[in-house]
């Protein structure tokens, strides 16, 4: 059926006055550019107030002052009348701690389908338990606490057919139900976290885990079960549609510590590492008086992929330590500097510009590990320290369908990397023997035959 | 006896290099790697042990250079979308260098195997720390003294070609901003194994292409630019 619509704003006791045959011989354009037809002789027409539909303001009224195209019949207007109220949402599922909208809806007679008439019931709203929900004038509920609780909303609508179109008070009722997603907030790598849905009896569907690259899981077993529970080796969100309303909570996965710690220093005797020239001797740099090494070996690895169809099903992660076989920070110090009735001590003066003995055992032990900013174990620690295999180890996760060959391989050279790294920093030469831990130099050493120094 | 060996042998190469005459100038076999091996060859699950040491006087410990220049000759686009990256080896060394080249990773580290090595491309996006950067695009290969066959002998000055595979997904993934040009380099490396145990001896430094491939993205998708 073809419409010709016209809308205008009424003030108070206006009228609006309408010549349906001016409208047909001016071809005069309705709000959507249609016309009427030139040879329409007959048509029904509607009054609706557009800015109260559900009893509105308007009284229609006809007169006819030119037969020329044709007459109005007499007659009464009929109101359109609202009937099967009910909300638009029953129950109405609420996020705890959330908001969700709800109206009223009712069949149109006029219209012959349901239309929203929640502009009736502005201000009508109310809860039955407002600790679990409460409800705003417009319909918009906030869950407080888990549970279900009545809603309504009181309103006036045309309910009967009259001709002054009288409203009568009418209640639409229904439920709501505060539905909350609770997870495990933070569980350290390989741990198991559990997600839930209350109330019991909430119809829940479309679970999914979704970690910070986007990366996502979809259940795709037990859809329905209001827990999710699995190992978690990456944090992300959980959401689940519970009611049709949709839920997310978030998981923390937190680091397991799995810090590689330095090795103590340790003496071991000459000859362990190198052997160091008894009476001692200078070659190049080396000052013959001391020595260090370190070793850090690991035994290798494997990677385990999830499969218990939890939030972090798919994900590989590295379930065990890093294994190490050996991790030592060894030293050594010549016999003949330990020995303070050696010759070569005797001779260490700390006159005439020599160091003196004391200082230079001191600052022997000093260079190879008895310092915090200028020895090789605090070049090793510290090096151990911000290049740390263990915690790259503990951290790396693979996301499902990762090639683990490729990630197996990019870990071994990720951590072989980081060897090189503590090497390169170990190796690093700190202040050398005769000079102190702040590079003031002590004086010479001497060294056999102990010309200068007699 | 001895000929039917002989014969078996050269079938096998003929499958694993292919001879591009075309390309002659610049190289005279190809290593395709674009095609993954079985499971049954992808070696061990997993990983070898390693570590390093250090003492007084020792510059290196068991870290080598690999005596190879690495050049990306093309990117082309797989029907599939991934990509194939076209790379050229040479060996700058004035010795043979002897590249593992078997795709069979487990004939390779087969328990009593000797002077096992393993050689990986990897094509990877810059990152701040090295080694920490995931591979867009990897091939691993072996080689062992045990297993005939199972090494390319590069003269000094000699080049191969040899063809890599890129995940276009995993690429795509690799953009952190879809606004931003990926740049990556192959980057190769090697683990000389211990004979017996499953330990790497020695590794050599990352050997990296001199040039870059980039890479876009093109209404969401990977899309490569020559280098």
């Amino acid at each position: 059926m073809e419409k010709y619509e016209l809308e205008q704003t009424l003030q108070p006791d206006e009228q609006m006055w309408i010549d349906v045959g001016k409208l047909i011989r001016e071809h005069v354009p309705d709000k959507n550019g249609k016309t009427l037809p030139a040879d329409v002789t007959s048509g029904s027409f509607e009054v609706r107030d557009l800015t109260d539909i559900a009893i509105g303001s308007l009284f229609e009224g006809k007169i006819t002052y030119d037969k020329t195209y044709g007459h109005v019949a007499y007659g009464c207007a009929r109101c359109c009348t609202y009937s099967g109220i009910g909300m638009d949402f029953n129950p109405l599922g609420i996020p705890f701690q959330g908001s969700s909208q709800n109206g009223v809806s009712a069949w149109e007679s006029c219209a012959n389908r349901f239309v929203s008439v929640s502009f009736g019931f502005s201000n009508g709203w109310s809860t039955i338990n407002t600790a679990i929900a409460t409800v705003n004038g417009t319909g918009l509920h906030t869950g407080h606490s888990v549970g279900s609780t009545g809603t309504q909303a009181f309103g006036r609508l045309v309910t009967q057919r009259a001709v002054n179109c009288p409203a009568s008070d009418v209640l639409a009722s229904g439920g709501a139900n505060v539905t909350k997603l609770s997870c495990t907030s933070s569980v350290a790598r390989g741990g198991t976290a559990t997600c839930t849905v209350t109330p019991t009896g909430v119809a829940v569907s479309n679970w999914k885990f979704t970690d910070s690259s986007n990366n996502t899981v979809t259940r795709s077993t037990n859809t329905g079960t209001l827990t999710w529970s699995g190992i978690m080796v990456t944090g992300g969100t959980i959401s689940v549609s519970a009611n049709s309303i949709p839920l997310s909570a978030n998981i923390n996965v937190t680091n397991r510590n799995w810090h590689t710690n330095p090795a103590s220093p340790a003496e071991v005797a000459n000859g362990t590492i190198l052997t160091l020239p008894v009476p001692p001797a200078q070659s190049g740099s080396d000052s013959g008086l001391g020595a260090g090494a370190y070793q850090l070996t690991d035994t290798g690895f494997s990677i385990t992929t999830i499969g218990d169809s939890g939030p972090n099903s798919g994900y590989s992660y590295y379930a065990s330590v890093l294994v190490f076989s050996s991790s030592y920070f060894h030293y050594e110090i010549n016999p003949d500097l330990e020995n303070s009735n050696s010759t070569f001590s005797q001779h260490q003066s700390g006159t005439n510009g020599f160091i003196s003995w004391s200082n230079l055992l001191a600052q022997t032990n000093r260079h190879e590990w008895n310092s915090a900013t200028q020895s090789h174990y605090a070049f090793y620690s510290n090096g151990l320290s911000s290049n740390n295999p263990g915690d790259y180890f503990e951290s790396r996760v693979a996301a499902p369908s990762t090639n683990l060959t490729t990630f197996n391989a990019d870990t071994r050279s990720g951590i072989n990397s980081r060897y090189n790294t503590i090497t390169a920093d170990t190796s690093v030469e700190p202040y050398p023997v005769n000079y102190s831990e702040t590079g003031t130099p002590l004086g010479n050493v001497c060294y056999s035959p102990y010309t200068a120094c007699p | 006896m001895r000929g039917h060996l002989i014969l078996v042998v050269m079938l096998s190469s003929l499958v694993r290099i292919n001879p591009t005459p075309n390309s002659a100038k610049l190289s005279q076999y190809t290593l395709d790697l674009t095609t993954p091996g079985g499971e049954s060859q992808k070696g061990r699950n997993d990983m070898p042990g390693g570590g390093a040491s250090w003492h007084t006087g020792q510059k290196n410990g068991s870290r080598y250079q690999l005596p190879l220049e690495i050049q990306i000759l093309g990117v082309s686009a797989r029907d599939n979308g991934d990509f194939t990256l076209e790379v050229l080896l040479r060996n700058t060394d004035n010795v043979d260098f002897d590249l593992p080249s078997s795709t069979n990773i487990t004939s390779v580290e087969k328990p009593g195997n000797k002077s096992q090595r393993l050689f990986f491309f990897r094509v990877r996006p810059f990152a701040q720390k090295q080694g920490d950067a995931e591979s867009i695009g990897f091939a691993a290969t072996g080689g062992s003294t045990s297993v005939p066959n199972s090494f390319l002998r590069l003269a000094p000055g000699e080049t191969l070609r040899v063809l890599l595979p890129a995940s276009a997904d995993i690429v795509r993934r690799a953009f952190k901003r879809p606004t931003e040009q990926l740049e990556a380099r192959v980057v190769c490396n090697e683990w000389q194994l211990e004979d017996d145990r499953y330990f790497i001896r020695a590794s050599s430094d990352d050997a990296a292409s001199k040039n870059v491939v980039k890479f876009v993205l093109r209404d969401g998708k990977a899309t490569a630019l020559q280098p």
